[in-house]
């Protein structure tokens, strides 16, 4: 039963950088859906070292591809 | 898969934008939906709100942005804090009331809260997956 974290610092000017912890697979992705179209822009999106240990054959692709992604 | 995202805040909602204001100590006047600027001009908006020193501000909805915007003439601006300062306090706690009522719909429980030096807000939520 795995616990799940969300952390997030809401800067002065109101932008928010947020991370998602304890999550398999892209059911992260899930759980944060919900706030970030709430809340706005998403404008940088990283994969935490976790996300590799989780998928290790997607490692090399993943990392390549969408260690950081801009919107 | 764990994620670090960074997101620029809009005010999309209403809801968490009027807990925002009213947890600033800002009063809403929903019987007078307008700004009156400089020569009488009137600007119909969403929802509006006297600030002390008898600052007219109001919040209106732009098709464009997807997003509430600030209405307020400048020119008659007296309120203490600057409107840039003004906004980005609203902006810090739209999202704050955001999250919270996003991950307390989806089961998450606050875990800590800190007001930083740095004037930012943190927060941990959990919520065990059963």
């Amino acid at each position: 039963m795995p616990q799940r974290t969300l952390r997030f610092k809401i800067l002065q000017d109101g932008r928010v950088q947020e991370t998602v912890e304890g999550f398999e697979g892209s059911s992260c992705n899930n759980a944060t859906k919900k706030i970030e179209e709430a809340l706005g822009e998403v404008r940088v999106k990283n994969k935490t070292a976790e996300a590799f240990i989780s998928n290790q054959s997607e490692k090399q692709k993943s990392f390549k591809n969408e260690s950081n992604v801009t919107f | 898969m764990s994620h670090f995202s960074t997101i620029k805040t809009q005010l999309k909602e209403s809801k968490p934008l009027i807990k925002a204001l009213n947890q600033l100590g800002y009063v809403i006047n929903q019987e007078e939906k307008f700004v009156k600027g400089y020569k009488g001009q009137f600007t119909a908006v969403d929802i509006s709100m006297d600030l002390p020193s008898n600052t007219k501000v109001g919040f209106k909805w732009d098709n464009n942005s997807n997003s509430y915007e600030l209405v307020t003439d400048l020119d008659l601006w007296k309120f203490e804090l600057p409107v840039e300062r003004f906004i980005s306090k609203v902006t810090q706690m739209y999202a704050y009331h955001t999250i919270i009522s996003k991950t307390e719909e989806d089961g998450y429980q606050i875990v800590e809260q800190k007001n930083k030096n740095d004037g930012s807000i943190e927060l941990v939520l959990t919520k065990w997956d059963s």
